[in-house]
């Protein structure tokens, strides 16, 4: 969607990532049934060009935190492509693959547990500078550094503590600071604020962002609370098991959802307001064991109170409304009667 | 009389040879049916609070002062015997991690069955299956395993088997914390449905003032371990009188205004030390005054609730100036 010629940092093409299902003593049986696949990434594809921070919304089980793991290089990918600045991974070499991992970091949701609690923060912080053997007398000027650019100034105030002895807010920026250090160009942060405290939640995710726009990184922002994408994010991705439901602009989508799924994720969300009632969601919606059958159809089908007989028998393509791609079959169409609705 | 009347309740950690302060003469009543909400961040004694009501405190904290009384019990005053009586059928607890709380090789019916029998109660089959319906479970899910179930029907599950003896008084400690929207939705249509069925009080333990705002009729604001703010939700919510409550509200997004730019309170929590002669609140507010550095702000009735603040006679213009996120930016 994004398209003005720069090499994206980031390009996915008809990833997809499966993993067996559970391994039970079925499977000591001679004869019995393998264990069956799930579909964890089922033919993603995007770019993400440099400077851009990407919202990642999703339910649990929507595949958020494994696109994230495929991203960084923890798992491959099953099928397709990934690109990282227009190379392979799947191409590189043990060396180039430590540059790639140094390239590409990750920021976690619980900074009391990211954390080792017998490591001072000059420890935690210096660990990847000795992992990528950067010469002994460059390093405390870069954990400086670092730290100073996550907003623990002076530094000195916070290098010798220990995890214990900082708030939760002080400990995601030493997380920060780690992630940072190695100067990479694309951060992953799962859920980075969810843990936190909301009095001090802003200004974490005011320095996310103003650490993308000085440093030039990219950012992906995994969470599920829609409500934060447009604090920090640029674009937005709705995956629904798996797949993408919708992709594009944030403002854009969070002013006009277009897939089912999203404007319901969006109408679940409480606002900060007693008088406001929360709108009904529908029985249908509510259903989230709904047995998804195998075959061509769209999954969201068994939920959506908008499915008609084609999404029950053809998988919906993304297609382009705007600048959003929207894989739904009825995306132009619903858009249509929502407007004239306003009107 | 009220369902719960909670009078001056103080609690104590001890931890080596120092005491810690969790709760300060933190004092409310809840009346039938009611949900209160009690709002407030990591460390101000609000899970104290709800372990207090429960008489489930560690071992090492201790109720120093204060009262509360369920239904006419004097909590404190009562036996472990009936207080183990109590709990269940008087008051029951849901926490927020309580959906991993059901034991993983036992059927559901049996946790049901067990949980029955401990109090009494051979057959509780019939019951259990129409909680489920309660609950929006079908009753086949009753055969099943806890891992067989997703983390929201879980939930839901522990607040099935917390209904068992229909206990007058429901504490829920983040019950919805870490839920998709979703499922955290039906988790309080739930919470809101058993509160208007069957006149449960509930008291609402979280973080966040949206779940508080769409569930609760009242709200607790605490910081340090008191009360700051106390009233309707609505009155709270679009009157705060209290500075911090003030910040909270514009520290929190709103779905309806995405863009809007949230503010940072500077600095930390307080850490509960001894007390000290001081609004807790004043090293991060940016109203305060030398009077909130030396004398403890008591808890008044003003506009219509309550407020422990100094200088709450000002908290129209505060009010206006809140909204602007440079006004809380402070040094750390």
């Amino acid at each position: 969607m994004i398209e003005n010629g720069n090499m994206p940092v980031i390009e996915f093409t008809k990833v997809c990532k499966t993993y067996r299902g559970h391994r039970g003593m079925g499977e000591l049986i001679p004869g019995a049934k393998a264990a069956s696949e799930v579909r964890a990434l089922d033919d993603i594809s995007f770019r993400l060009e440099k400077g851009r921070v990407l919202g990642l919304v999703g339910e649990s089980g929507s595949g958020k935190s494994t696109l994230a793991n495929v991203l960084v290089g923890l798992e491959p990918p099953s099928s397709g492509q990934m690109l990282f600045q227009g190379t392979d991974l799947a191409t590189l070499r043990k060396a180039n693959k430590r540059a790639f991992h140094g390239q590409v970091q990750m920021i976690f949701q619980d900074p009391y547990a990211s954390l080792n609690p017998r490591f001072t923060v000059r420890q935690t912080v210096e660990e990847p500078l000795i992992i990528h053997r950067y010469p002994r007398q460059d390093r405390t000027r870069l954990v400086i550094d670092a730290l100073e650019r996550s907003e623990l100034r002076p530094a000195s105030a916070f290098i010798d503590k220990y995890p214990h002895e900082m708030s939760g807010g002080q400990r995601q920026r030493v997380a920060i600071a780690r992630a940072i250090v190695l100067g990479p160009s694309v951060l992953v942060a799962d859920e980075p604020v969810s843990m936190l405290d909301v009095s001090v939640r802003a200004g974490i995710l005011r320095l996310l962002r103003s650490l993308i726009d000085r440093l030039g990184m990219t950012l992906i922002f995994i969470t599920h609370d829609l409500s934060l994408i447009g604090q920090i994010c640029d674009d937005l991705m709705i995956l629904y098991r798996g797949k993408v439901a919708e992709f594009g602009p944030a403002i854009a989508i969070l002013d006009h959802p277009r897939h089912p799924y999203t404007q319901q994720l969006m109408a679940a969300v409480p606002v900060p307001d007693a008088r406001s009632r929360p709108a009904e969601l529908p029985a249908r919606l509510m259903n989230s064991l709904a047995v998804v059958d195998e075959g061509p159809k769209c999954s969201f089908e068994p939920r959506c109170i908008y499915a008609v007989d084609i999404c029950r028998s053809v998988v919906p393509a993304a297609r382009s409304i705007d600048k959003t791609e929207v894989a739904c079959h009825r995306a132009q169409e619903l858009e249509k009667s929502a407007t004239s609705k306003e009107i | 009389m009220s369902l719960l009347d909670v009078r001056d309740l103080t609690v104590i950690y001890r931890t080596g040879n120092k005491s810690v302060q969790a709760l300060n003469r933190v004092s409310f009543s809840l009346e039938r049916g009611e949900a209160l909400g009690v709002v407030g961040e990591s460390g101000c004694g609000k899970s104290t609070l709800a372990k207090a009501i429960l008489a489930l405190l560690p071992r090492n904290a201790q109720v120093i002062n204060g009262s509360a009384v369920l239904d006419g019990a004097k909590l404190y005053e009562a036996g472990a015997e009936e207080l183990r009586r109590l709990r269940w059928t008087a008051m029951a607890y849901v926490t927020q991690s309580a959906m991993d709380s059901l034991n993983p090789v036992a059927r559901i019916l049996d946790q049901f069955t067990q949980t029955g029998r401990a109090h009494g109660h051979n057959d509780v089959r019939s019951r259990a299956e129409a909680l489920f319906r309660d609950v929006g479970l079908d009753a086949r899910w009753l055969r099943s395993y806890p891992h067989e179930l997703s983390g929201g029907m879980r939930q839901r599950v522990i607040i099935a088997l917390a209904l068992l003896f229909e206990p007058p008084l429901l504490i829920a400690d983040e019950p919805t914390t870490g839920l998709d929207v979703i499922v955290q939705r039906q988790v309080l249509d739930l919470l809101r449905r058993i509160r208007a069925e069957h006149g449960t009080g509930v008291i609402f333990i979280s973080h966040d003032i949206a779940v508080i705002a769409q569930l609760c009729s009242s709200v607790a604001v605490m910081y340090g371990g008191r009360i700051v703010e106390k009233g309707s939700t609505i009155d709270v919510l679009e009157r705060p009188q209290h500075p911090y409550t003030m910040g909270l509200k514009q520290a929190f997004p709103d779905m309806r205004d995405a863009r809007r730019e949230l503010i940072h309170i500077a600095g930390t929590p307080p850490t509960p030390d001894e007390p000290v002669d001081a609004c807790l609140f004043a090293a991060r507010c940016p109203f305060a005054q030398d009077v909130c550095r030396t004398q403890a702000p008591p808890l008044r009735q003003i506009a219509g609730h309550q407020v422990a603040c100094h200088l709450a006679e000002r908290a129209a213009d505060f009010r206006r100036r809140a909204v602007s996120p440079s006004i809380w930016v402070r040094p750390e």
